[in-house]
């Protein structure tokens, strides 16, 4: 059985906002707010390739993003993967509590699943669930280290360390672009080990919201990677909350 | 028509108006939501054209592993299959249509090999289902779909997805059973498809589904000389099943339900009504059959017979495991009562149908093994299921049912990144001892092509004579190896 989606990718993954970083005049933990607050979408549709780079194959995944914003935080997303088999994927997520997740069995059902574990690979990428989460801003505590020229675009480096809750990740490295706030690569660490880098290219703004296209995940010893690139995608645009309802999923 | 009471007629004549008044309300409501022209809950601007096409094609394989057979007798069943998935719409408005369509090598067998047959002669079904010995076509889905965010229709042949366990679901009273291949049929396969009016409205806690059956599909058993066929061979006197018939047309055939779902603090729960024919049969033994040239035997005719039912579900996440439980009730299933072929006293013919209080529940859970906290790099989902099913009615008097104290167990993973999943699936059978073990392993090659291969062991015991034994004992002659090559586009 397949398991496992996040509702908050249309978040973690269009609108990469992981961490965030600042201006001279600004502490760290304010270019995090700053980065934070960045506009996001209402709803959000998009046709995604995965290309994932492991042991010398390329494999190629499909799928299409559906996504709601409800209320100030809960969302909901659907995903059905088209490429190579066909999954379809619903979660609700909450703020205080875990979030609802359901897979389309070939039986007609909707199953409830659940996570075993941030630290699980997104569908044998080299994304992790905890890659594809929101996370909170007082779960970790901020310095701001240097500036750096990072894919073109002067980069303020803000070093965040775990202060609370089980993570994957007890540091990460960010590079926020001082123009706009918007992080454009993140170094990731496990255990104070260097692990992965995650970055975000082909950036653009649609509709006031700023959008990579393209972004890699390349971990650090192997160079293995996984490569998302944006097909289509459509911000804010007219969606039946239907669509996200675990008893119309068939 | 068989199996109505006068009385019940009579219900049904009076329920009828009522049945029928509840659709009304339900498509008052349904339609004009479904009109109303709301900016902020338009079509999604995922509609991706009006035309969408996929599915997949199959070959399968089935070879009996018996060891003293020669390599022909032991080929079983060459079968080529195409599911295919066709939308043609928007999200809001559409037709949707699911065909299969089967091909076996049975086309090209004698018409006394019957093994792998999926009919004797040529048939069409009332849900569109046409079959031969050779080849069957079939619509499990072909509805036309209109809604929206508020609510939706569909008319046509329908699959529902009631229930939460994983094996048996006892609150799934629409579809009936394909048992031509008992429980070793792909789980999209194993559901019949209705013809059905279905309606469901989306509130903001909750959600309303109401579903209308005008005719009686009945399901399908594996007939005389199929490779699937039961042998009650543990009677004294050969056991001959008569044929399965559908109930008439009209209203007292038909078949209504409904069902309020909802989340609630991440637990899904349901609540759910029905009442129809019963899906499944009462086998009544109904006289003896003296035929020249044949052996003296008893005949057994699977009738359908009136229900009703009240169940519930739930589905609740806790850490790594989902826990899930579905009851059925009913004050009115029917079924023989049971008679000793061993007391002395002589058997009457036909045996007596009666009605019982009826209970059915399944309970269980899905453990979501963080196999990769143990395993370094390991990218695959492992998932266990168990599950306890029981049944029972509740009246003195009545035979038991078959299909009742099982334990099933399944542990599936995947291994490669994802390119070798494995399973192994356990089903055991308490009350009338009987197991089967059915170990898969696969390979993805990640470009639409996949392959798999399994075994069926199966067994039992048989405790004593004229006693129904579990199903595994019958097919204790019936390990199977099977071969599946896969493509999806």
């Amino acid at each position: 059985m397949k398991k496992r989606s996040c509702s908050t990718l249309f978040i973690a993954i269009l609108t990469i906002t992981v961490f965030a970083s600042s201006s001279f005049a600004l502490s760290a933990r304010e270019i995090m707010e700053k980065s934070d607050n960045l506009a996001q979408p209402k709803t959000a549709v998009s046709d995604v390739l995965m290309k994932i780079h492991s042991g010398g194959d390329i494999i190629d995944k499909e799928f299409t993003l559906q996504a709601m914003k409800q209320g100030k935080d809960d969302s909901k997303a659907l995903i059905t993967f088209s490429k190579p088999t066909k999954i379809k994927l619903l979660t609700h997520t909450h703020p205080n509590q875990e979030d609802d997740q359901w897979l389309m069995m070939t039986s007609g059902k909707a199953k409830r699943i659940t996570s075993s574990g941030k630290g699980k690979s997104f569908v044998n990428s080299h994304f992790c669930y905890e890659d594809l989460s929101s996370r909170k801003l007082d779960d970790y505590d901020y310095k701001l280290l240097e500036t750096k020229k990072v894919l073109g675009a002067d980069c303020h480096m803000v070093e965040a360390i775990k202060k609370k809750g089980a993570k994957v990740y007890d540091k990460a490295v960010l590079y926020v672009r001082k123009s706009d706030y918007f992080v454009v690569k993140v170094d990731f660490y496990v255990d104070t080990k260097y692990y992965k880098t995650l970055e975000n290219k082909d950036i653009k703004t649609i509709n006031g919201i700023i959008t990579p296209h393209s972004i890699v995940m390349t971990l650090a010893d192997t160079k293995e990677k996984t490569e998302l690139t944006v097909k289509s995608l459509t911000y804010n645009g007219p969606m039946d909350s239907a669509t996200f309802n675990k008893e119309a999923l068939r | 028509m068989h199996g109505w009471s006068i009385k019940e007629r009579m219900i049904k004549k009076r329920i009828a108006p009522l049945v029928l008044g509840l659709w009304a309300l339900l498509f008052l409501f349904t339609f004009p939501a479904i009109a109303e022209d709301d900016p902020e809950d338009g079509k999604s601007t995922n509609d991706s054209g009006p035309l969408t096409f996929e599915g997949f094609l199959e070959m399968e394989n089935l070879f009996n592993a018996h060891k003293d057979q020669s390599f022909d007798d032991a080929v079983i069943k060459n079968e080529i299959r195409g599911k295919f998935k066709i939308r043609y719409g928007t999200d809001n408005a559409h037709v949707f249509l699911s065909p299969d369509l089967y091909l076996s090598s049975a086309v090209f067998q004698s018409e006394s090999d019957k093994t792998c047959a999926y009919n004797d002669d040529f048939d069409v079904a009332r849900n569109m289902r046409i079959s031969d010995r050779g080849y069957e076509a079939s619509l499990s889905e072909g509805y036309v779909h209109y809604g929206n965010s508020r609510a939706r229709v569909r008319v046509g042949n329908q699959i529902y997805g009631w229930g939460t366990a994983d094996v048996f679901n006892p609150t799934s009273y629409f579809n009936p059973y394909d048992m031509r291949e008992t429980f070793f049929k792909d789980d999209d396969e194993l559901k019949l498809g209705v013809p059905s009016i279905s309606g469901m409205a989306f509130f903001e806690k909750f959600t309303v589904e109401m579903v209308i059956v005008p005719v009686h599909i009945p399901g399908i058993l594996a007939e005389d000389g199929r490779y699937w066929e039961i042998h009650l061979d543990n009677y004294q006197l050969p056991i001959v099943f008569d044929d399965v018939h559908a109930l008439s047309g009209g209203i007292e055939n038909s078949a209504f339900g409904a069902r309020v779902s909802s989340t609630i603090l991440g637990t899904d729960v349901s609540v759910s009504a029905y009442h129809g024919p019963d899906k499944d049969f009462v086998y009544l033994p109904s006289r003896i059959l003296v035929e020249p040239g044949e052996p003296v035997s008893v005949l057994v005719t699977p009738k359908t017979y009136p229900v009703s039912f009240l169940g519930m579900d739930f589905s609740k996440s806790l850490d790594s495991f989902v826990f899930q439980a579905e009851l059925a009730y009913s004050p009115d299933k029917r079924t023989t009562l049971a008679q000793n072929p061993d007391s002395g006293e002589p058997i009457v013919f036909p045996y007596t149908v009666e009605r019982s209080d009826y209970i059915a529940y399944a309970v269980g859970f899905n453990y979501f093994i963080p196999m990769h906290e143990w395993i370094e790099g390991h990218e695959g989902d492992t998932v266990l299921t168990m599950e306890w099913y029981q049944t029972r009615f509740l009246n003195r008097s009545r035979t038991e049912p078959v299909i009742t104290d099982f334990i099933s167990a399944r542990f599936e993973d995947s291994y490669f990144k994802g390119r070798v999943p494995v399973a192994c699936t356990c089903l055991v059978s308490l009350k009338n001892p009987g197991y089967v073990i059915w170990p898969r392993i696969g390979y993805d090659f990640q470009n639409g092509f996949s392959t798999t291969l399994s075994y069926l062991h199966l067994d039992g015991r048989s405790e004593a004579l004229n006693t129904t034994e579990s199903l595994f004992y019958y097919f204790r002659n019936n390990d199977s190896l099977i071969w599946k090559l896969h493509y999806d586009f």
